[in-house]
């Protein structure tokens, strides 16, 4: 609560990183760890067999490559980090602490990769023979190599904000690097990413080479076995990631599969992703065997499938770690899980530094009729609602928005007034019901603060505007403790 | 009657995926469990062992065979995956109850993957052999 609290009412904060987050996995995946070394790969086999046809079909879909990876896969890349520390900068800054070294390393293999990556693209073209050209086949290992670490190492913060293992009593990097959930998703996303990149270059080959042209088949069947040379290790992987997976998480699947209100479809769900497996497999399968029967627009079919199943893999993998954002050390609401009970006592308004001013739709909750002290007071309550809900609840819901609790209540009480000992009953209970909810931080005084709030929102569906909007105000809490933080560095200046 | 056979005898494949097709149609029609695990795993032994003879032959067969890794996985990969997704459509068919999705579903990938075993690769797309 250091910070003022970004906000997007309508869209939501969480969809905010998962469109980012989601099309940079999407690029990182399929377009740089997998598709490096098939491209080297498949340059390594003209340069065999000296066919320069598969030398430019090589070249011309690592420019593809290139091109998506240097501009929307670097502003995603950016762009995670500037979601993030918006949106919950509490949880970006602990992983920061944790894996700073990590990072640090990760940084430099990243620099690395977009040095390889040029150099690789535009020396394709001058250092076509002999030694020249086994030296850039080398390059293009290397660059495969190096797009590999980084995801290796990102692997591992993902992990450990899912089951931080050891590190709950070690608090060391060695032990949060090395986190139970580490081994198997990296054993699920290394082989991913290498069939992720075999479907999509199966998409653009007939982009490339004429329907006339043999090695249109001949690299349609190559590029066939590449994928299917993975699939099984995917499969595998997965099981091996599923099988790490703490069991409270996997209670929260049928809800982060879907949502809460379609969670009742998860098996008809889950057969849908079988079946595109399977469609996938079917596909790849005859791009092998008969790839002069497959029509260019069958290929449309895996590369959106892989694209979806691997987009909904993240959004899962977001969600079913809930009610932390890292596993039993951090609540989704970005408050420590150590801290609770320090808040449960004081309160979570006390340590807060800043307040989201009310709007003029919310100031119209309170009647203009009422004696002004009673006014003023209620002005008081509901602004302190309105600063409990967004340090504790915005983090994930809106009001009427994406993941809107105006929606969740709307379902549970429907018409019927949304009372303050109604909607406070429930908000602190529902971690018991909704294990995925993690439990209310605040005092009972904050609780009725809160549910004052939620009151006034049945009739006033005004999107709430963030600090980015709207501006911030500091509470007189906020001042004591801002003046508090700001005295030892006045005597450091001193 | 001319024309059908025309269309067939156009295209060779044509003849292996209509027989098949009809064959596990059969299957499926007279609903029998022990039936269709005793022609679909025979089925896929034999189709198994034909690809089986051939992926060796062309392995270390006289003329030296594949020797690249590449095209050894050209080779014996489809095959493996194949009788791989025929056993599990086969096992799927068999053990599901009639009629339910899965059940189609077995049926449906147990039909294709035959179909993949007993096709022979295009020969005018495959690699050349290493020199």
């Amino acid at each position: 609560m250091d910070f003022p609290v970004f906000h997007l009412d309508v869209f939501g904060n969480r969809g905010l990183i998962a469109v980012i987050a989601v099309l940079h996995v999407l690029i990182n995946h399929g377009l740089a760890v997998g598709m490096m070394p098939l491209v080297a790969c498949m340059e390594w086999y003209g340069h065999r067999k000296q066919d320069p046809r598969w030398d430019r079909l090589a070249y011309r879909i690592l420019f593809v490559s290139f091109l998506v990876t240097t501009t929307v896969g670097a502003l995603t890349g950016v762009g995670i980090w500037l979601s993030v520390s918006l949106v919950n900068p509490y949880s970006i800054g602990s992983l920061i602490r944790v894996f700073f070294w990590a990072w640090f390393v990760e940084w430099l293999v990243f620099i690395t990769e977009v040095c390889l990556i040029l150099a690789y693209t535009l020396t394709w073209k001058s250092w076509r023979e002999g030694a020249a050209k086994r030296r850039h086949i080398q390059l293009g290992f290397a660059l495969g190599l190096f797009s590999w670490i980084t995801m290796a190492i990102i692997v591992s913060i993902l992990g450990f904000m899912m089951d931080p293992g050891n590190w709950l009593s070690e608090n060391t990097l060695l032990a949060g690097f090395s986190n139970p959930v580490y081994l198997p998703q990296l054993a699920f996303r290394t082989p991913l990413a290498a069939a992720m990149a075999g479907i999509i270059t199966l998409f653009l080959i007939p982009f490339f080479v004429g329907r006339d042209d043999p090695l249109r088949n001949e690299a349609t069947r190559a590029v066939g076995i590449w994928t299917l040379l993975f699939a099984p290790f995917v499969v595998a992987g997965g099981y091996w990631y599923f099988s790490v997976v703490p069991a409270a998480m996997k209670d929260n699947l049928a809800v982060s599969t879907l949502t809460l209100q379609f969670s009742g479809w998860l098996d008809d769900f889950l057969w849908i992703v079988l079946a595109t497996v399977v469609a996938i497999l079917v596909i790849v399968q005859i791009a092998i065997k008969r790839p002069g029967l497959l029509p260019r627009v069958a290929t449309v079919v895996p590369f959106v499938a892989i694209l979806w199943l691997t987009g909904h893999f993240e959004r899962v993998r977001e969600f079913i770690r809930k009610p932390y954002i890292i596993g039993q050390y951090m609540y989704a609401n970005g408050l420590r899980v150590e801290d609770y009970a320090l808040l449960q006592r004081d309160g979570v308004l006390a340590y807060a530094t800043y307040s989201n001013p009310l709007t003029e739709a919310e100031k119209k909750f309170v009647r203009a009729d009422l004696p002004e002290a009673e006014r003023i007071a209620m002005l008081a309550r509901l602004q302190k609602g309105k600063d409990v809900f967004m340090d504790t609840c915005s983090r994930c819901h809106t009001t009427h928005g994406v993941n809107g609790v105006a929606g969740h209540l709307q379902r549970m009480f429907g018409d019927a007034r949304w009372t303050p000992d109604l909607t406070a009953d429930y908000v602190a209970n529902m971690h018991n019901a909704q294990p995925y909810m993690p439990p209310f931080p605040g005092n009972k005084d904050e609780l009725g603060f809160l549910a004052t709030y939620l009151e006034q929102l049945q009739g006033n569906r005004t999107p709430v505007p963030g600090a980015q909007q709207a501006g911030i105000a500091i509470r007189p809490e906020g001042e004591s403790k801002l003046a508090a933080d700001e005295a030892p560095m006045q005597g450091a200046r001193k | 009657m001319r024309f059908i056979s025309a269309w067939l005898a156009a295209a060779p494949y044509r003849a292996v995926v209509l027989n098949i097709a009809m064959l596990v149609l059969l299957l499926a029609l007279v609903d029998s469990t022990e039936l269709f695990v005793l022609v679909g795993a025979s089925c896929l032994a034999v189709a198994g062992l034909v690809g089986l003879r051939g992926a060796l032959r062309a392995s270390f067969g006289r003329r030296g065979g594949v020797r690249a890794a590449f095209d050894r996985v050209l080779v014996w990969l489809p095959g493996a995956a194949a009788l791989t997704l025929g056993a599990v459509g086969l096992h799927l068919a068999v053990t599901t109850p009639p009629g339910s999705i899965l059940h189609q579903a077995g049926i449906a990938l147990f039909g294709f993957e035959l179909v993949m075993l007993a096709l022979p690769a295009d020969a005018k797309s495959a690699p050349a052999k290493a020199a």
